[in-house]
């Protein structure tokens, strides 16, 4: 353990309310399963960073974008050691941008826009120069609009190896869970009864037919 | 003639040549009943339901349950609590109170194959009161309320918070395991479940 360097993060620094340090605390459980590399450092950099959250380009067609950051600063994906570890636990955070145009504001700009075409020519605009104008108008309310930023803690105790996602949200949980497995290269067993059986002994199990059916 | 709007319903096949429905609209209770009977075999829930009903059994007599590190672990159903069933006339029910989870009514709806799907437990371990909603399906730990924070700097704070989840998880896993422990052995169709059906019986 003796690469995992104590962070100096003060309270200071901690600008957004994180359920990880204060609040209620509500966790989706996993377990990593099998051994972990010798090199946790290294793995973890190397994994969350084939995740790492890139923004979303207003110039593209994209309204979401999710991936890791790290836990203090949500803007920075390098995750140094001083970042990543503290305490006897790797923290890091799950970020998700969305940016999409509100409808109303579109359909509002359009028709202003409208009005001033009929009073400029004299018609109504056509169908092809509506959607010409539409098309313009979400690019140019979508390069103004800053997107919506959500944040998820997720914490992975290195000695137990618990994987807690600070999340409701259950699909944020599946896709926490799926973009682990992927980066990280390792099984995430969710901390449910049937993860306690043996391996094979699920499928041999049924429902307890006397506790399922109505006993009048 | 077809009318353009029955024609439009027959080109997404909404409608036959005959213009009746392709698809018969299903019955709202043969629906309900195929939701709930999905939301039983959905990830094994049915498991979970099991562990948290023999949980209720098993924390009535409000002795310990196990030991954890050679203390005893405490579990205490309180608050709100919801019932589930796979099949019958009803398929929910929730009942709230503070001792409600105990109550006759609870165990007339286990009789009739209702099972627990979500309940907030109180687990006291050594001195260390925890709290916690569980739910059957994923067994995640939500609205939890941990023993008072002892460090006073930030960062050992965050240690403390962060072990102390660890272990209320840990709690919660010891039951699980308790619990899969019983239900994998041989006693459970000829000892635990007779007996808890006698509790649930016993009005």
């Amino acid at each position: 353990m003796a690469q995992f360097i104590l962070t100096t993060a003060n309270a200071a620094t901690t600008r957004r309310r994180m359920p990880i340090r204060r609040g209620a605390v509500n966790v989706a459980r996993f377990r990593l399963e099998g051994e972990l590399p010798k090199d946790v450092k290294r793995w973890l950099q190397k994994g969350l960073g084939k995740t790492a959250f890139e923004p979303i380009d207003p110039k593209s067609e994209d309204e979401r974008s999710a991936g890791f950051v790290e836990l203090e600063r949500s803007d920075v994906t390098e995750f140094s050691s001083a970042a990543l570890f503290f305490s006897q636990h790797a923290l890091f955070a799950w970020r998700v941008d969305k940016l999409k145009v509100p409808t109303n504001a579109i359909r509002a700009s359009m028709l202003a826009w409208v009005n001033a075409f009929e009073q400029k020519n004299g018609r109504q605009p056509g169908r092809r120069e509506r959607a010409e104008q539409k098309e313009g108008i979400k690019k140019m309310l979508r390069a103004k609009q800053d997107p919506v930023t959500k944040l998820f803690e997720v914490s992975v105790d290195l000695t137990s190896h618990d994987v807690f996602v600070w999340a409701t949200s259950r699909t944020v949980v599946d896709e926490v869970q799926a973009s682990l497995e992927s980066c990280l290269e390792v099984k995430l067993t969710p901390r449910m009864p049937a993860a306690f059986l043996p391996p094979g002994a699920i499928d041999a199990l049924s429902p307890t037919p006397e506790l399922f059916v109505e006993n009048r | 003639m077809a009318s353009k709007k029955e024609e439009r319903a027959f080109l997404r096949g909404e409608v036959g040549v005959d213009g009746q429905a392709t698809e018969e609209v299903q019955d709202e209770a043969a629906v309900e009943q195929s939701k709930a009977q999905e939301a039983l075999l959905r990830g094994r829930t049915w498991l979970g339901r099991e562990c948290l009903t023999w949980l209720l059994w098993k924390s009535e007599s409000t002795e310990a349950l196990l030991h954890v590190e050679d203390k005893p672990l405490t579990v205490v159903f309180h608050g709100k609590l919801l019932l589930r069933a796979g099949a019958g006339d009803v398929t929910e029910a929730q009942v709230k109170g503070v001792t409600a989870p105990y109550s006759k009514l609870v165990k007339h709806a286990l009789q009739r194959g209702l099972l627990v799907h979500t309940a907030r437990l109180q687990l006291t371990w050594g001195e260390q009161v925890f709290e916690a909603t569980v739910d059957a399906e994923f067994f995640d730990l939500r609205a939890v309320k941990l023993p008072a924070l002892l460090q006073e700097e930030e960062d050992d704070k965050l240690t403390e918070r962060l072990e102390l989840v660890t272990r209320a998880s840990g709690l919660v896993d010891a039951l699980v395991a308790a619990f899969i422990k019983e239900r994998h052995g041989k006693s459970w169709a000829g000892k635990t479940v007779p007996a808890m059906k006698e509790w649930m019986n016993d009005l």
